[in-house]
């Protein structure tokens, strides 16, 4: 069975090839060069140049009238099918980031019989595992520096979603504090140029330690001791704690709110792809309504050519 | 081909929409699991609290006149751990309502994921027909 870290790995890996295919069917729509290979792509609208081209020719003024209503149609119907294809690739995104958010709740909820509930390797999973999304969401360079796909990422859900799903992101990993924080760009990361000790302790040490120095912004390090009933315990190391904390009287090391803080953000990160996955809908229902239209208008013509050329057999035959 | 990609995405669409739900789903046994045995701690202390105001109240008399003073010790001990734990558990229960509204709201949407394959299938029927009406 997968492990949700492992399931997150496979639907991030998704994630990027979605949005690079989404950036793909934004090329067919525009016309221009393929993403991958370099080679010019050829829009479908371009083809019909050479088929209506003797009709153009023949001076037959009928000819001339019905060429030019097929490609006008027939460019129309071309633009929304690949616009179509641009929204079911930008659908295809977003559904792949409502299953990375679930890949990352489910890691914060592991089994009892999970061999990490007790451990704090899920804490600095999920850290990092946010840090991927947040690098993603943000379009900051990776290490390997290949990952111009966030660019796509964005023009597929829009930069205000991108944003607000950024947010929610950043609330889980800023609740999320350990030493050897390798994201520089954490706020929480001590070696990071955002670091700001006074937001999270006082003096060399930033941990803060209980009656001491500013209040804590974050609830989760799994450095700290881990047996729960340990009284230096001051922040939770593991989600198996935090359940047994939010099952204790006097909501040890505030579980409750530590709880509730992923839960909103959670909550919200679903909220948001679900109304970007609406307005996407609403999109592809009104192309798909007019393409029907297109569709209804070219059968209309063809049926009206088609009287036209029989009558005029008939008239023919009668002479 | 768009329609195909339009399939596809629907798929994905209720793939996600359904694993939202199932995680919404395995969230709330969590929360029951957790809600439970505070719920039940928190009852064995009212329980004591009662138990000690009732020996109290019953232990009052001339003889005993202080005793009034330690009941009425015990029914401010039992209001204040009501209080507490009303406090403890309605925090659960809030995150516990607004897990459901999130997963009506995902049962919703999941109604509209599906809205969208509505159109494609009437403008497929539609291409049938018009090449079925050009065959015959």
């Amino acid at each position: 069975m997968t492990t949700a870290a492992g399931q997150f790995t496979t639907d991030f890996a998704s994630l990027q090839t979605d949005s690079e295919a989404f950036d793909a069917a934004q090329v067919q729509l525009n016309g221009g060069t393929d993403p991958y290979t370099g080679a010019p792509v050829v829009g479908d609208k371009s083809t019909y140049s050479t088929e209506f081209q003797a009709a153009f020719n023949s001076i037959n003024p009928q000819l001339v009238f019905m060429a030019l209503i097929f490609v006008f149609s027939g460019a129309g119907f071309n633009e929304l099918d690949d616009g179509l294809g641009v929204n079911g690739a930008a659908l295809q995104v977003q559904g792949d980031l409502t299953k990375c958010g679930n890949d990352l709740e489910n890691m914060t909820l592991p089994s009892s019989s999970d061999p990490n509930y007790n451990s704090p390797t899920l804490v600095i999973d999920v850290a990092q595992d946010s840090d991927l999304m947040l690098d993603a969401l943000n379009n900051v360079t990776n290490d390997s520096g290949t990952d111009t796909w966030s660019q796509y990422l964005q023009n597929a859900i829009g930069s205000d979603p991108c944003s607000d799903l950024s947010g929610q992101y950043l609330i889980i990993r800023q609740d999320i504090y350990y030493s050897g924080d390798t994201n520089p760009n954490a706020n929480n990361n001590p070696d990071g140029p955002n670091y700001n000790p006074t937001a999270y302790g006082t003096g060399t040490d930033p941990v803060p330690v209980p009656g001491q120095g500013s209040s804590r912004t974050y609830y989760f390090d799994p450095t700290c001791p881990v047996t729960p009933s340990d009284p230096n315990e001051y922040m939770i190391s593991n989600f198996g704690d935090l359940q047994t904390y939010m099952s204790t009287q006097g909501d040890p090391c505030q579980a409750n709110e530590a709880s509730k803080s992923f839960t909103d953000a959670f909550n919200m990160n679903t909220s948001t792809t679900q109304s970007v996955q609406a307005a996407t809908n609403e999109v592809i229902t009104n192309d798909t309504n007019t393409i029907k239209t297109f569709q209804s208008f070219d059968s209309d013509v063809m049926h009206s050519l088609s009287d036209v050329v029989r009558a005029a057999i008939q008239n023919q035959t009668k002479t | 081909m768009g329609i195909l990609a339009i399939a596809e995405a629907t798929q994905t669409m209720g793939v996600a929409n359904c694993d939202a739900q199932s995680t919404a789903a395995l969230w709330l046994i969590y929360l029951v699991s957790c809600n439970l045995p505070l719920t039940m701690a928190w009852s064995t202390v009212l329980n004591k609290d009662q138990f000690n105001y009732f020996q109290d109240s019953l232990a009052v008399s001339a003889a005993n006149p202080q005793g009034a003073a330690q009941a009425a010790a015990d029914f401010t001990t039992c209001t204040a751990d009501q209080a507490s734990m009303n406090a403890a558990t309605g925090f659960q229960t809030t995150m516990v309502q607004n897990e459901k509204s999130l997963v009506k709201n995902l049962g919703n949407a999941m109604d509209q994921v599906y809205d969208v394959e509505s159109p494609l299938a009437q403008l497929l029927k539609q291409t049938t027909n018009l090449i079925l009406g050009f065959a015959s």
